[in-house]
């Protein structure tokens, strides 16, 4: 049993990069925990959560977008909708945070050993998923995963996240990249389209023994999962992580329950076959 | 088990003694504005203790009070002195099956344990008091607690007219009472089999499987009905013994301020809205419902046990009079034309 | 006047016809708890329902916001004076339509146990009415511009101290704001978060800052009902404030809320002859 104190761990901001200005703004920062002990013995799973103070703001969750893999610093997007993720922007690089966690379930990092694995994200919905991505394709860990296929979709040109990664990735062995934005534009020469419409043809969904992870949009996640039902996927290998409103991480002040399930406890990831089995209300 | 005997007189005067070493809290009739209300608080003058009736706020006021601070002093009141532990006299049953509801869910949960919440339960000593009469809302039978008589208290106070019995079940408490006269266990068995027999059974029974079935509730159209003439504000949850949601905020801006633990309430709009504007409960029928599944399905599944006790505050605070006695007969009624309801627990 | 049961009796036989011959869908009234046979509130959709509709003594909540939860449906709500002054004011806001509900108007109404409101009342009578119960009675000299406390005799400091001593009390349970019909948007300051005028903390402060600006909302739309303050479940003084507002409007520009449905909002007119007493003195 683990005992909390509900009380934040300091951590600094050693660097920001503006991902997208124009239609979103979204900012990855990268924090380190100022503690050395704790920062050596802190781990997580891609998938799982941290909340994040800022001090005299207030609490928001935020889901990893770094793997694991990377022992020195964690990363966060931060997509500007409210009072705390304002207040977040307006910080700059060596500003203190306060940081509790991780939280959640995460990704079945360990079952999903030796299978194809296809990422469909959108916007940034591709925070967590790159947590993951990061990790399977990391260069210790690229051999223990098959092939592996990304579908990163993203509003408009402007909108693209993570774009120092694409490089990587698209380098990795055994690995493909697409990426989509909704509407033509001038200089785009990659996919155009919503991803649920792009699966058929720009993914190797068939596969076999394949998982499928996908994160974005509520509306988005609802169109990709019932394309991938209707092709046949088991819903069990169906896996997307929710978002809820939260505030303590452990399953205790209630706000994000679906059902009997707590979002933050028992989740964020939920597989189809979990999610098809609770109420509709998230 | 000890068995003690003594007047009011003799209470008083224990009660000033164990002043010293200790804080008690109990409940007291308040005049606020027009209204007499009786609450539990920290007290001074015992000849204010009030147990003529069940209390009007109920005792998560002191175990869990509104604001809290977490790693600090629990309590910002006054007549609290945190290196005492607390005496909280005089709790009725309904209200002793609260606290413990509140400590499956925030000490006894398998994955955490809210330590601040711990350390103030740790000091926390309850004295339970048996009931003599039901009250015009409260329904604890109903739902198959024993107004009499609860097991999660160590001590328990069986008060006939100026007779005190009381009942020290835990052998460390014994010495609290040492000055007492000692009670006659026989006696107090006829007093207890007396009021057994006495206690006017409740009118409303109720008849529906516990967890109650989830996504066949969820989905029955009864929850338009139910919370028609709810107001959406926060009074049943703020009076209810065993709600305990709530938020997060910072006093002060420094890196050192205090971090307090507030209640928040599910009947308000904003409880479960994202940051994004989106929110999944937001109309009223919808959050009605989550207070009712939390209660009757969402943590009898988690925990052990009914997330409501029977208590009634919710009905006699409400500034609508929404029953939830209503609400749980509409429920039975649609399992029950379902063909569905079957008795478990 | 006619007493509460013959009042009853009359809104039951209203309901009945109306709800019978499909003038309305609904009848928004009051009624009795099953169980406990308290009052509260009814919503009868049936014509062999009507039976159940009760008037009493008891009778204070303010019906008129649950309008609000029947925009263009065809439903008839009973109104007490105070609550007929609501949807008056619903109309001149232009956030129900007149076609849509049919008042069954309380004249002469009674009054409600408990509600010192009732003695300040001004009209006794429902200004906007379909289907009269009960019966008109002449306007009665009322103590109004008066309230129950003579807040301007006391000194700034014993105001503070009055008003703290209420609001000390106050958990922020919202019941006053929710029970009220002036406050119906769709986003109450308390909930804002960009900025965040208040936050969530219950102290002296925070509940100051709450009912001080929740009072300046009121100012010509508070209809001085008395429903906040039974609403209140700590006992508070909440309606001292909007009393205040509420006479302050009547004394500087002679206004009074929700007598026609015609009327402006006193905030949504601009006369440049209005006093300017108060401004910036």
């Amino acid at each position: 049993m683990v005992k909390t104190n509900m009380l934040p761990q300091k951590a600094e901001i050693v660097d920001i990069k503006q991902e997208t200005e124009t239609n979103l703004n979204i900012k990855t920062f990268r924090y380190k925990f100022l503690d050395d002990q704790f920062r050596e013995k802190f781990s997580f799973k891609p998938g799982q959560f941290m909340m994040v103070t800022v001090y005299g703001v207030g609490e928001a969750p935020f889901g990893f977008a770094s793997s694991p893999t990377e022992k020195d610093y964690i990363e966060f997007s931060v997509k500007k909708v409210g009072l705390v993720t304002e207040a977040l922007h307006n910080l700059k690089i060596g500003d203190k945070i306060g940081l509790r966690g991780p939280f959640g379930n995460g990704f079945p990092v360990e079952s999903i050993q030796n299978k194809n694995i296809i990422f469909i994200g959108g916007g940034i919905g591709l925070a967590p998923l790159r947590s993951l991505i990061n990790y399977v394709l990391d260069q210790q860990n690229r051999s223990k995963y098959k092939n592996i296929q990304l579908l990163n979709a993203f509003r408009s040109p402007e909108d693209t996240l993570y774009c120092y990664d694409y490089k990587w990735w698209e380098n990795t062995e055994n690995t493909k990249v697409k990426y989509t934005i909704d509407e033509p534009c001038e200089g785009w020469s990659k996919c155009v389209g919503y991803p649920h419409n792009l699966i058929d043809e720009e993914l190797d969904w068939e596969l076999p023994d394949t998982k499928f992870f996908t994160c974005g949009p509520p509306v988005m996640i609802k169109f990709v999962t019932d394309r991938l039902k209707n092709l046949g996927i088991k819903p069990a290998d169906i896996i997307t992580t929710l978002e809820m409103r939260m505030s303590c991480g452990v399953g205790k002040c209630g706000r994000c329950n679906i059902g009997h399930y707590y979002v933050c406890k028992d989740g964020p990831v939920f597989t189809l076959e979990q999610l098809v089995e609770m109420p509709d209300e998230y | 088990m000890m068995i003690k005997k003594a007047d009011q007189e003799s209470i008083l005067k224990l009660l000033n003694n164990l002043k010293n070493d200790y804080n008690i809290a109990a409940p007291v009739l308040l005049k606020k504005g027009k209204k007499e209300i009786v609450e539990y608080v920290f007290i001074d003058d015992l000849n204010d203790i009030y147990l003529d009736r069940q209390p009007d706020s109920s005792p998560k006021n002191i175990v869990f009070p509104q604001n809290s601070a977490i790693g600090k002093d629990y309590s910002g009141d006054k007549l609290y002195d945190p290196e005492k532990k607390t005496i909280l006299w005089g709790v009725r049953s309904c209200d002793i099956e609260a606290i413990k509801t509140i400590d499956q869910v925030f000490i006894e949960d398998e994955m955490y344990t809210d330590q601040s919440y711990k350390a103030n339960r740790d000091k926390t000593i309850i004295v339970g008091l048996s009931c003599e009469e039901r009250e015009k809302n409260c329904f604890c039978d109903a739902l198959g607690f024993n107004p009499i008589e609860s097991d999660y208290a160590p001590i328990y106070l069986f008060i006939k007219e100026d007779q005190y019995y009381i009942k020290i079940k835990e052998k460390e408490y014994e010495s609290l009472f040492s000055s007492l006269f000692d009670g006659d266990q026989t006696e107090l068995n006829e007093l207890l089999k007396l009021r057994e027999k006495d206690f006017n059974s409740s009118e409303f029974e109720i008849d529906i499987p516990i967890p109650l079935p989830e996504k066949d509730i969820f989905e029955a159209e009864i929850w338009d009905e139910m919370s028609e003439k709810c107001l959406s504000c926060g009074v049943c949850t703020y009076y209810c013994p065993t709600c305990y949601c709530f938020n997060f905020f910072w006093d002060g801006n420094d890196h050192d301020s205090t971090r307090y633990k507030n209640w928040d309430s599910c009947m308000f709009t904003t409880y479960s809205a994202h940051a994004s504007g989106h929110n999944p409960r937001d109309s009223k029928d919808k959050r009605y419902r989550n207070r009712i599944m939390h209660k009757f399905s969402y943590h009898p599944f988690n925990y052990e046990g009914l997330g409501c006790v029977g208590c009634g505050r919710c009905i006699s605070r409400c500034p609508v009079n929404l029953d939830i006695r209503e609400a749980l007969k509409l429920t039975e009624k649609y399992l029950q034309t379902k063909g569905g309801a079957k008795k478990d627990g | 006047m006619k007493n509460y049961d013959q009042i009853t009796e009359e809104i039951r036989k209203i309901a009945k016809k109306i709800l019978n011959d499909k003038t309305v869908d609904k009848v928004i009234g009051f009624g009795l708890g099953t169980i406990n046979q308290e009052i509260t509130p009814l919503f009868i959709s049936k014509a062999e329902g009507a039976k159940k509709l009760v008037f009493n003594k008891n009778s204070h909540m303010s019906l008129a916001k649950y309008l609000l939860n029947y925009k263009n449906e065809d439903v008839a709500i009973v109104a007490k004076p105070c609550d007929s002054r609501a949807i008056n004011t619903y109309l001149s806001e232009k956030i129900i339509n007149r076609n849509d509900i049919k008042v069954i108007g309380i004249q002469g109404c009674p009054g409600i146990e408990g509600n010192t409101a009732c003695l300040e009342c001004e009209v006794r009578n429902a200004v906007i009415s379909d289907y009269d119960v009960g019966e008109k009675i002449s306007k009665k000299k009322t103590n109004q511009l008066k309230e129950e406390k003579d807040f301007d005799s006391l000194s700034p400091e014993e105001r503070f101290k009055y008003f703290r001593n209420e609001f000390e009390r106050c958990t922020r349970c919202y019941a006053c704001r929710e029970a009220c019909y002036v406050c119906y948007c769709k986003e109450c300051f308390t909930e804002s978060n960009q900025p965040e005028w208040l936050n969530k903390s219950v102290s002296l402060n925070e509940n100051f800052t709450y009912h001080l600006m929740r009072a300046m909302h009121m100012a010509g739309r508070c209809v001085n009902c008395g429903a906040c303050e039974l609403a209140c479940p700590e006992g508070i003084d909440v309606r001292a404030l909007a009393a205040k507002m509420y006479n302050t409007a009547t004394e500087i520009f002679d206004y009074k809320v929700g007598m026609d449905q015609k009327q402006k909002t006193l905030l949504a007119e601009y006369d440049v002859h209005d006093s300017e007493k108060g401004f910036m003195e």
